[in-house]
């Protein structure tokens, strides 16, 4: 059997565009939903960061709490394209991910608050990089996006960084998931 | 040095081995929700898989989840091997 090169390169793209789109509808459970839980949660915790500074590790608990709950719930709902599929590992990389993240900040000892707040919004940024490499471009480029916002507002605006990431944070996460629950099928 | 599979080659079975592929090894889509993915009638998939099975590349399978007759589609081990070398063939052409 011969072909030429413009079918054979024709045939990879195919190849990669059906790979991706199958991995996207795999993903699609949910997955816009939360992202506008976590983009809510983003513009309350950082909101809070900015304007309640006495209580705002109270309030982040709560959205936290609420966030994995409603998550999880949210997993629940959707039922997932394939069988057999093992779902509790997503669940399982994200308690590592944090686990990790933890044990970072116990290590690297950030002397302010913005610093935590910025290595916090980082985490899951590198995890949707990272995973982006497998669902598509998509979650590679939010990543990217919501990480260099995290960067330029640290150095560039230090007394809002907390507004500025509740805003440009919370308000990507949301759009995203916006995005995906109108275009991803 | 990697060949090319006819019966993989054609664009809707291309597309099929593809999805399938990306799938994790050992697991199953329904074969309605395959069909919605890849746009695909019930005929026209049942046809592609029937020649897919026969070749030894796909395991169907009929079963009853939660009281409802399904068809669940997975790739064989023999499936994924072949679709590797075929991309394999397809990267070879491109040099």
């Amino acid at each position: 059997m011969n072909i030429s090169k413009q079918e054979a390169q024709a045939s990879l793209a195919e190849i990669e565009n059906v790979i991706s789109q199958t991995r996207r509808a795999i993903a699609h459970g949910g997955t816009g939903t939360k992202l506008i839980i976590w983009g809510i949660i983003w513009l309350l915790g950082y909101s809070s960061s900015q304007f309640f500074r006495n209580i705002n590790g109270t309030i982040w608990l709560l959205l936290i709490l609420f966030g994995v709950i409603a998550s999880w719930i949210c997993g629940v709902r959707n039922k997932p394209l394939t069988k057999n599929s093992n779902y509790g590992r997503v669940g399982l990389f994200w308690l590592i991910l944090f686990g990790y993240a933890l044990v970072w900040l116990v290590l690297l000892q950030p002397v302010s608050s913005k610093a935590v707040g910025a290595f916090w919004a980082t985490i899951p940024m590198f995890a949707y990089v990272v995973g982006g490499l497998w669902f598509g471009r998509f979650f590679v480029w939010l990543g990217l996006i919501v990480t260099a916002l995290a960067v330029a507002g640290f150095f560039l605006l230090p007394a809002w960084f907390d507004l500025w990431m509740a805003i440009t944070g919370g308000g990507a996460l949301i759009l995203s998931g916006l995005f995906i629950r109108k275009f991803w099928r | 040095m990697a060949e090319l599979n006819s019966t993989i080659h054609q664009p809707v079975r291309l597309q099929i081995m593809a999805s399938l592929m990306a799938l994790e090894r050992e697991a199953q889509i329904d074969f309605s929700s395959l069909g919605k993915l890849l746009k695909l009638t019930d005929g026209n998939l049942g046809a592609h898989l029937q020649t897919l099975e026969e070749a030894g590349y796909v395991k169907i399978e009929k079963k009853f989840v939660e009281r409802k007759p399904r068809t669940l589609v997975s790739l064989t081990r023999k499936g994924r091997y072949e679709f590797e070398e075929h991309v394999a063939a397809l990267k070879q052409i491109l040099g």
